[in-house]
């Protein structure tokens, strides 16, 4: 069993990736609300239990492992946060409760959450475009930016269904390259964000 | 002689425009679309028996409504019916291209293909069976070069075929679901009268387009019968309508291609480890700056040079007319209108010609747009994305034709935001001001440092402008295409359109200007403006009180500042008779102060009145504002 904490490091750890802001123990310690010395040595244990490779005053990355990990929460937290606006919590509650929430349903109720809200996106083993790897490839499942900017990427061959390959993704929460049908597109960040895909 | 018209209709980076001026040649026009700020290319060429009208429409992606130029582009077609449209397609990227050619099928456009860079399909290692594509879509397919002109008279040929008899392309189905409600809305909508084919329409109305929405809102049973079969479509596809619709485009499309398309063996291509490097996560920034600062320096250095030469040579023919016309108002007005020429010719030949004509290759070659790939982030902070990063470089060459680029931007608000930026970039003028003052008597470094301080101040003002505006900012989509050799008569047109943009605008205001100043200075009122400007110029900016005649002059041509006071002190070398404060002060007034006189014509042509106005007042005083400022801190720091 994987504690809590365990597995709210790793969230924070994947959702900075997801943005490209830099992976310090300061960013970490910012978004989880505690100090950085105890980030560093929560780093370190993290990293002898397989989860990510951390030098100090050099940064970390996530191994499999534990990037394994950290998309199933964040996929949890998603899915949660997703339903409990359904269900009509307000705006600031949702988080929290979310955050609460993510490390104690089990897979049934997963899945239940899952048929109720039966939205493409957030459907299991879906991920956004930002979080592949250099050369890995995915399936578009859905676009979920505003109407214009969806018909434009569609119409650009992002359609469900298509394959596309990040190329590479540019530094400091630079745009993505990706190969779609054949052509090599910039995407911005922002909007890469919102085009989700299958591995 | 019989009369045709052609339209050139594809996407963006395509060869459109080479296939364009090989037929035209230079026989041309280039204006703009009546009261839109998109450009129109219209031309004429004689071929067979036929004088022949081409119009190449702007390079798009879609017939939507995404920009204005799609708009544009499928008005153009429907209401002027042009007798033939020639799809220029990317051989190398067919499927994604397919995708506007089978939109101009369907809003029945008599179409022929141009399948264009089949030599670069070849090399990324894929061979086109044009007959069998031919032969799918119905439409006469043509394979090109555009760039070493192979097949394009083949083109013209097969368009006058098709104006002589219009053959009608295949009909493009979609699945049963959406075929179905398609004939269903075809049918009722071939009842009212909107200018576009009724099957048009339906697909229109189902992708929930905006625009045909309205043109049949007079037909409620229409309207009424699109909502529902979208409904159905939706239930039954999991997507919403306009998707599925698109999705069934590229299915027809994928398996045309794959049909047609023919594995070859991939030649090595260098064009792709280049580019790898050059946008390398971490290289790609260092390049960037080297090549970005290498161009400014060889631009600057041989500019320098060159102007020398020009002036050299004029002066002597000033005063060779002076001494045959002798002194009188007639030579006043005379040499008044030659120092006028000069003063642009200085500008435009040293410096915005090759500034151009590097910014030219940069852009054919396909840098620019990696340029914009690496800048993207940080104009997301002003709230601009990375093609913006184009027109802001054009304005270290002139403020002019860096304004009318704004035109590359998606949005209305954000081609202001990027209009209003580059209008605070110091154009070649200012750099002769701050090169010929601050380099030569203060330091290089200080001549640097105003440059990464007009950034900053760039930066923090197009900040304010993105919170001050309403508005979501747009991100970046844009195709990366392969990085080539520039095309020699392409890079040639485009510097030239740049530098039209300049001599028609700027010159002749830098011609009356110069008049101007000869008649204030006829009229002895040298004295009374410096007197007036007193306030600002010694009191809050510490200045000699000649320089407020100086920069008064400066709004008419920044590089005046300069050459007026040293007219004005009776020297060129500063160091005597201005402190290096003051040096420094006023080469930072008259990089902000205002957009000269060209500018503001341009802005006023870009903006309208009142924005163009409130920038420049607004430049102004921020000018003059910072100005102060910038002083008093130097003092506390000297």
């Amino acid at each position: 069993m994987v504690s809590e904490n365990v597995e709210e490091y790793l969230e924070a750890i994947y959702r900075l990736i997801e943005k490209k802001e830099e992976l310090t123990t300061t960013n970490i310690a910012k978004i989880l609300k505690v100090s950085p010395p105890s980030v560093s040595e929560m780093l370190k244990k993290l990293d002898k239990r397989g989860y990510l490779n951390y030098e100090p005053y050099k940064g970390v990355t996530l191994t499999k492992k534990g990037r394994e990990l950290g998309a199933m929460i964040l996929r949890k937290h998603r899915l949660l946060e997703k339903f409990l606006e359904r269900l009509g919590l307000s705006k600031n509650r949702i988080h929290e409760e979310a955050c609460k929430l993510e490390h104690s349903i089990s897979e049934e109720l997963e899945k239940a959450i899952e048929k109720q809200i039966s939205e493409p996106s957030y459907k299991r083993g879906v991920v956004s475009l930002v979080n592949l790897r250099p050369g890995q490839a995915g399936e578009v499942v859905s676009v979920e930016t505003g109407f214009r900017v969806k018909r434009r990427l569609e119409e650009m061959g992002l359609t469900p269904g298509t394959r596309v390959r990040i190329v590479k993704s540019a530094l400091f929460g630079g745009p993505v390259e990706i190969m779609v049908r054949g052509s090599r597109l910039a995407i911005g960040r922002g909007m890469a964000r919102k085009i989700f895909v299958r591995v | 002689m019989k009369k045709m018209r052609i339209a050139l209709a594809g996407n963006a980076n395509v060869g459109k425009s080479v296939i364009f001026n090989h037929l035209t040649k230079l026989h041309q026009h280039i204006g703009n679309w009546p009261g839109k700020t998109v450009e129109k290319a219209e031309g004429t060429f004689r071929f067979k028996d036929y004088v022949i009208d081409v119009i190449d429409l702007p390079g798009i992606y879609s017939l939507s409504t995404f920009s204005l130029e799609e708009i544009i582009a499928r008005e153009y077609i429907v209401k002027e019916k042009p007798d033939v449209v020639i799809n220029v397609v990317d051989a190398s990227v067919l499927e994604r291209n397919l995708f506007l050619t089978l939109q101009l099928i369907e809003i029945g456009a008599p179409l022929v293909i141009a399948l264009n860079q089949v030599d670069m399909a070849e090399k990324k290692g894929i061979r086109i069976d044009y007959r069998k594509l031919e032969k799918l879509l119905g439409v006469p397919v043509v394979p090109t070069i555009a760039t070493k002109g192979v097949g394009i008279y083949e083109v013209a040929e097969k368009a006058i075929k098709m104006f002589e008899k219009v053959k009608k392309p295949k009909k493009i189905v979609y699945g049963k679901e959406i075929e179905k409600n398609l004939r269903k809305l075809e049918k009722i909508a071939r009842k009212s009268e909107t200018g576009y084919p009724p099957r048009w329409v339906a697909v229109k109305l189902l992708e929930k387009d905006r625009e045909v929405r309205g043109l049949a809102s007079s037909n409620k049973q229409l309207l009424y019968e699109a909502r529902k079969a979208e409904k159905g479509i939706e239930k039954i596809h999991g997507h919403s309508c306009p998707t599925a619709i698109t999705c069934e485009k590229y299915s027809v499309i994928s398996s045309i291609a794959k049909d047609v398309q023919k594995p070859v063996k991939k030649r090595k291509s260098h064009s792709k480890m280049l580019h790898s490097i050059i946008t390398h996560r971490v290289w790609g920034y260092p390049i960037m700056i080297a090549v970005v600062l290498l161009m400014f320096f060889a631009i600057f250095t041989f500019g320098d040079f060159l102007s020398g030469l020009i002036e050299g040579g004029f002066a002597g023919a000033i005063g060779m007319l002076e001494t045959i016309v002798g002194g009188d108002v007639v030579l006043h007005f005379i040499t008044g209108l030659l120092e006028g020429v000069i003063a642009g010719l200085t500008v435009v030949i040293p410096y915005i010609l090759p500034f151009y004509l590097v910014l030219g290759i940069l852009e054919d070659s396909g840098y620019l747009s990696r340029i914009a790939f690496l800048m993207d982030n940080f104009m997301h902070k002003i709230g601009l994305h990375g093609k913006a990063f184009i027109p802001i470089i054009m304005g270290y060459g002139c403020n002019v034709p860096a304004c009318l680029s704004c035109r590359i931007m998606e949005t209305e608000r954000e081609r202001l935001i990027a209009i209003f930026v580059t209008t605070l970039i110091p154009c070649a003028a200012v750099t002769t001001v701050i090169l010929g003052l601050v380099a030569r008597f203060v330091s290089i470094w200080w001549a640097i440092g105003l440059y990464v301080i007009d950034i900053a101040i760039v930066f923090a003002l197009g900040r304010v402008a993105f919170r001050v505006l309403p508005g979501e900012p747009t991100g970046l989509i844009m195709e990366i295409s392969p990085l080539r050799l520039p095309h020699v008569r392409t890079t040639l047109k485009q510097t030239w359109f740049r530098l039209k943009d300049f001599i028609y605008i700027a010159f002749p205001i830098i011609i009356a200007s110069t008049l101007i100043i000869k008649i204030i200075k006829f009229a002895g009122m040298l004295e009374v403006i410096n007197s007036l400007l007193n306030p600002v110029t010694v009191a809050w900016l510490g200045l000699p009180a000649v320089t407020g005649i100086a920069l008064v002059f400066g709004i008419l041509r920044k590089e005046l500042t300069l050459i007026m006071l040293s007219a004005l002190l009776g020297t060129t070398n500063f160091a005597g008779v201005l402190t290096p404060i003051q040096m420094l002060v006023f080469a930072f007034v008259t990089m902000l102060y205002i957009p000269c006189a060209a500018t503001i014509a341009a802005l006023v042509k870009e903006t309208g009145w009142k924005r163009a106005t409130f920038i420049t007042v607004f430049e102004v005083l921020f000018a003059i504002m910072m100005g102060g400022m910038f002083l008093r801190i130097l003092i506390i720091f000297a």
